[in-house]
């Protein structure tokens, strides 16, 4: 009898998550975040849907980094970080006690503000998570580095020389070089916190069509300080302030007509 | 008007002093190390009006009082090599390591005791070590090894690997914690754990560093006397194995310098001996100064 229900319950609890997956990815759920005693990220609730690309916006210090390591659990490896909540990826929490950290970093990649490539060659660079997650064959690891460069719009410029350093790229390219590093491993998620900060306005652009390029395959969230940014690449926009979550909507609707007056007042300018 | 123009006067003639004071001070050493040059060259050259270069680099024998003399530093140089090979074969691992674990992984506590402890190790004089070596850890490796004497380039090989230990592990320790933090959040983010990424990405990032940090420790090796004198033997033969007793060129300086007659060939041959000893030095300094810049390169 026991068993029968214990069974019951988990198939409702099935069904329900397969409903979900079918177009939220990720489901963000209360989420506190503590530096120590100072809270960063406060009671914020967001999904993320699936082959779309999410942008997260709001001034300096708001919380946005914070929040978005957390999606690939980055901030457990800051010290005196503590998390509350939940964020379910495909319906299972990844705060879960029995989640395997690595499992999750390698379905959520991650490319970071400043790019960031290994002092290594740039075939090296990009085979590193390959090899960390044992794929071992020499000619898989070919064929998926060629992939990948491919995919991070990298591939014709350097396909003749996978040999030398990383750091002879430009920064543009070393940016396009960590994105294909991040899609070598096949993430499911790839994460941006403010990939283009430190490049010039055509490398910019060159990211930014990438990333349309990316969402067919990847669920995309981005952390941008650039309005027009957010604006032109995002389908989904969340602004954040002091650690909370203001508003969050389709993209044209944050920036045409947002429903909470301070979210207007930050994208047309007036602060931040 | 007068009054503050001839105190802004007074001030810069004062400054001016001040800085050429310093300048006086830094060039002192500056003259020192060319007078040591001077000398060196001085002093060794003629040995070689006596004996061809290639009898004293390349000669079996030295027999510096016999008559007629041998001047052959081969053994020397070999002593020399022999024991500064064991030594690294010693203090590269453990500095390189305990460089790893105080940067990478021990405890702040834990690493606020390792640290200093091995830098205190650095400031034990040599004649110390060469004391403990040889009431120690001479008995020690000749009992171990079933040994006629204790006092052998195995012994020598210890001590001054020890000795070089704080050299290798502070200068690679610096190497590793300034590998740039988004190397390992990289490393991180691609599913590696910390192990992998000290490994692969952190320790490989700071190979510059860490092998400036192993040049200096030889040269360290290479350059220490006192310990060497008392433990390593003090046979001026060639060595076929760490068990038997050695003669560094070191030692063979430090001893026979206050028994030649000035001037006479024997002193011209010790020079000689400095001048390669300098010269070895030189180079090691040179090369880590070399990886360093490269380095430095690299990581922007
Ligand atoms: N490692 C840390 N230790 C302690 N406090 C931190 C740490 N990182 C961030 N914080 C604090 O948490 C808050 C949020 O920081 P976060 O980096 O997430 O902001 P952000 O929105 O990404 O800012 P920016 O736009 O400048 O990158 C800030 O008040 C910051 O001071
Ligand atoms: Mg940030």
């Amino acid at each position: 009898m026991v068993i029968e229900i214990q069974n019951s319950k988990f198939k409702i609890k099935n069904e329900k998550e397969e409903k979900i997956e079918k177009d939220i990815r990720i489901s963000i759920r209360d989420l506190n975040i503590w530096y120590a005693n100072t809270r960063a990220v406060k009671d914020v609730s967001l999904d993320i849907e699936k082959n779309k690309v999410t942008a997260i916006i709001g001034p300096s210090g708001c919380g946005k980094s914070t929040l978005i390591r957390a999606v690939n659990r980055m901030n457990d490896i800051i010290p005196g970080v503590k998390v509350k909540g939940e964020i379910l990826l495909d319906g299972e929490n990844i705060y879960d006690e029995d989640v395997d950290v690595v499992t999750i970093r390698r379905m959520v990649g991650m490319v970071f503000q400043r790019s960031n490539p290994f002092p290594k060659s740039i075939f090296e660079n990009v085979a590193y998570g390959l090899k960390i997650n044992g794929f071992l064959r020499k000619k898989e690891i070919a064929e998926r580095i060629e992939q990948s460069l491919k995919d991070a719009a990298l591939w014709d410029e350097v396909k003749d020389r996978l040999g030398d350093s990383a750091l002879d790229l430009s920064g543009g390219q070393q940016q396009r070089l960590c994105i294909a590093r991040a899609l070598a491993v096949e993430p499911e998620v790839v994460l941006f916190d403010e990939p283009c900060s430190a490049l010039d306005p055509v490398a910019t652009a060159r990211i930014e069509e990438l990333i349309q390029e990316l969402k067919e395959k990847y669920t995309i969230v981005i952390v941008t300080h650039n309005m027009q940014q957010a604006a032109r690449i995002s389908d989904f926009c969340a602004f954040l302030m002091l650690g909370e979550l203001i508003e969050f909507d389709k993209t044209d609707k944050i920036f045409t007509t947002p429903s909470k007056k301070v979210t207007e007042d930050y994208i047309t300018g007036r602060f931040g | 008007m007068g009054k503050p123009i001839r105190c802004f006067m007074k001030r810069t003639r004062k400054e001016n002093l001040i800085r050429r004071l310093f300048c006086l001070f830094s060039l002192f050493s500056i003259v020192f190390l060319l007078g040591i040059v001077i000398v060196l060259f001085k002093e060794g050259l003629p040995i070689f009006k006596v004996i061809s270069f290639g009898k004293f680099f390349f000669g079996k024998f030295w027999y510096p009082v016999y008559e007629p003399p041998d001047f052959g530093i081969l053994p020397l140089l070999l002593g020399s090599l022999w024991v500064t090979a064991g030594a690294l074969i010693i203090a590269v691992p453990l500095g390189v390591a305990s460089a790893v674990y105080i940067s990478e992984v021990a405890h702040p506590k834990i690493k606020g005791f390792i640290k200093p402890a091995i830098e205190l190790l650095a400031g034990v004089p040599s004649v110390v070590y060469g004391f403990f070596g040889m009431v120690v850890v001479a008995p020690l490796v000749q009992e171990f090894f079933g040994l006629p004497v204790g006092l052998n380039a195995l012994t020598a090989a210890i001590l001054l690997g020890v000795m070089a230990i704080p050299t290798i592990t502070s200068i690679s320790e610096d190497a590793i914690s300034s590998v740039p933090k988004s190397f390992k959040e990289a490393s991180y983010a691609l599913g590696a754990n910390r192990w992998e990424t000290t490994v692969k990405v952190t320790v490989p990032s700071a190979a510059g560093g860490i092998s400036t940090a192993i040049i200096l420790g030889m040269g360290r090796a290479i350059g220490e006397t006192m310990t060497v004198l008392m433990v390593a033997g003090g046979a001026a033969v060639i060595p076929r194995s760490f068990f038997q007793p050695v003669r560094t060129m070191t030692a063979t300086i430090a001893a026979e310098m206050g028994e030649t007659v000035v001037g006479s060939e024997h002193f011209h041959a010790l020079f000689a001996i400095a001048l390669v000893l300098f010269a070895l030095t030189l180079s090691l300094n040179i090369g880590a100064d070399v990886l360093t810049q490269k380095f430095r390169k690299r990581l922007r």
